[in-house]
């Protein structure tokens, strides 16, 4: 049967309900006399239905990206649009460039754990997210974006373990994360010991804990931790690095 | 935006349909802020669940099964909690505490698991679809998806010279699309 313009418009009023009753009545007649009509009509189905799922695919990936086109810039970004700041980012980069060159000449010199710790840390502003409906801990979420760590210790040290609840996991990953650039290692530590295994933020807090281990000079505890991070795609190539360079 | 204007939206189609779930998406985003704390799932988990939930809701809305029993604000928190906590019970069963959090819903049909489809179908489909020229695979969802009538419309978002092109093409994109699909059942037979 040919697939005509006529009988796809036909076929389209029918599934879209745009048929009268009595002209429903008689194409279905005709469905049923006709196998061929019939399965033009199943292949529309199946066509209508494959748009169906592709067309949310589409808006699905249209509307994550609008998120991350509408939430707001973290202050980090809006610093980069003074044209000093950006001078101030190309010299710091070209910092990094020389210093990489240094510590990573082609004989491979061993870096010190505290020099890996150097190369290898920076303070992650990702993993705060404004939205909380409890004052404190949004608070807390403020303070965390605007990299103001000395507030984020002493809001948290504030919160009852009842006002955290199941938040537990992203509390001490966000303190952790704030004695890590606050320069206590040791403190970060414990924060990070807290964070859950099977969170969503297990791999982070081994990965802060990993180097705040590095800073204190303790390569012996961040191996068995950098060995579990090879597993993770956010860190695992960083953690195979640092592992290759911890052996030399 | 009423809830009854939002249903008017949904329902009208074409650009009103694709203004409105702009609209929704704005209007309860920061929900996904809200689940990364409270549920312990990472911002691309929740957002991802985030995105399904206003799927699943006009889904709902286009099918008539959201009878309005409750405000849509419930329905929809409704809707993504369960797909936030879909999330955490596949990564650990002993973290559904959350599960008493619902609100009471007297919609019985907030449930839209049941419109998953499995990967293997999923990637078949995708198969076909790319197999169309993108200008047939954008015809074909704004006017089986979201429903524009109006194949001037159709044309200026489509980029194709005029109604009358567009109004053909849509006819021929469904043609080859329903032969991608026969050659590929008469293949797997």
């Amino acid at each position: 049967m040919e697939n005509s313009d006529a009988l796809l418009q036909k076929i389209e009023s029918y599934f879209s309900d745009n048929m009268s009753e009595k002209e429903r009545k008689s194409f279905e007649q005709e469905i049923s006399r006709d196998t061929e009509l019939a399965a033009e009509v199943a292949l529309f189905r199946q066509s209508h239905e494959a748009i169906q799922v592709f067309a949310e695919t589409e808006l699905k990936n249209r509307l994550k990206k609008r998120y991350y086109e509408e939430t707001p810039a973290k202050p980090v970004r809006r610093l980069f649009r003074q044209p000093w700041a950006m001078v101030a980012a190309a010299s710091v980069c070209l910092l990094i460039a020389a210093s990489i060159w240094i510590f990573f000449p082609k004989n491979s010199s061993p870096l010190s754990p505290e020099e890996l710790f150097q190369t290898y840390y920076k303070p992650n502003s990702a993993i705060a997210h404004r939205g909380d409906d409890n004052p404190v801990i949004e608070a807390v979420n403020e303070a965390y974006l605007n990299e103001d760590y000395e507030k984020v210790i002493q809001l948290i040290g504030k919160l009852s373990p009842d006002s955290i609840g199941d938040r537990a996991p992203y509390i001490f990953m966000l303190l952790g994360s704030s004695y890590l650039a606050h320069k206590e290692p040791e403190e970060a530590i414990s924060a990070f010991d807290k964070v859950q295994e099977g969170s969503a933020y297990q791999w982070k807090a081994k990965w802060y804990k990993a180097l705040a281990l590095l800073q204190l000079g303790n390569a012996v505890e961040a191996q068995p931790l950098l060995k579990d991070l090879t597993q993770s795609r956010e860190f695992g190539e960083d953690a195979k690095i640092i592992l290759s360079r911890i052996e030399e | 935006m009423t809830d009854q204007e939002i249903i008017s939206a949904l329902q009208a189609g074409g650009a009103r349909q694709e203004a409105c779930l702009n609209y929704l998406f704005d209007q309860h985003k920061g929900l996904v802020g809200s689940a990364i704390s409270r549920h312990q799932i990472s911002e691309e988990e929740a957002l991802d669940a985030y995105a399904d939930a206003i799927i699943g809701f006009r889904k709902q809305v286009m099918l008539g099964k959201f009878r309005g029993e409750s405000k849509i604000s419930t329905y929809f928190y409704t809707i993504y909690f369960r797909r936030c906590v879909d999330l955490i019970r596949r990564r650990a069963t002993h973290q559904i505490s959350q599960v008493e959090e619902y609100p009471e819903v007297e919609d019985e049909t907030v449930n839209t698991e049941a419109d998953l489809i499995t990967r293997e179908a999923f990637n078949q489909v995708m198969e076909y679809m790319e197999k169309l020229g993108e200008v047939c695979r954008k015809i074909l969802m704004y006017r089986y998806y979201y429903g524009y009538e109006d194949m001037e419309e159709i044309a200026r978002l489509v980029e194709v010279k005029n109604a009358n092109t567009a109004g053909s093409l849509r006819y021929r994109c469904m043609k080859q699309l329903m032969r991608i699909i026969k050659e590929a059942e008469l293949q797997q037979n």
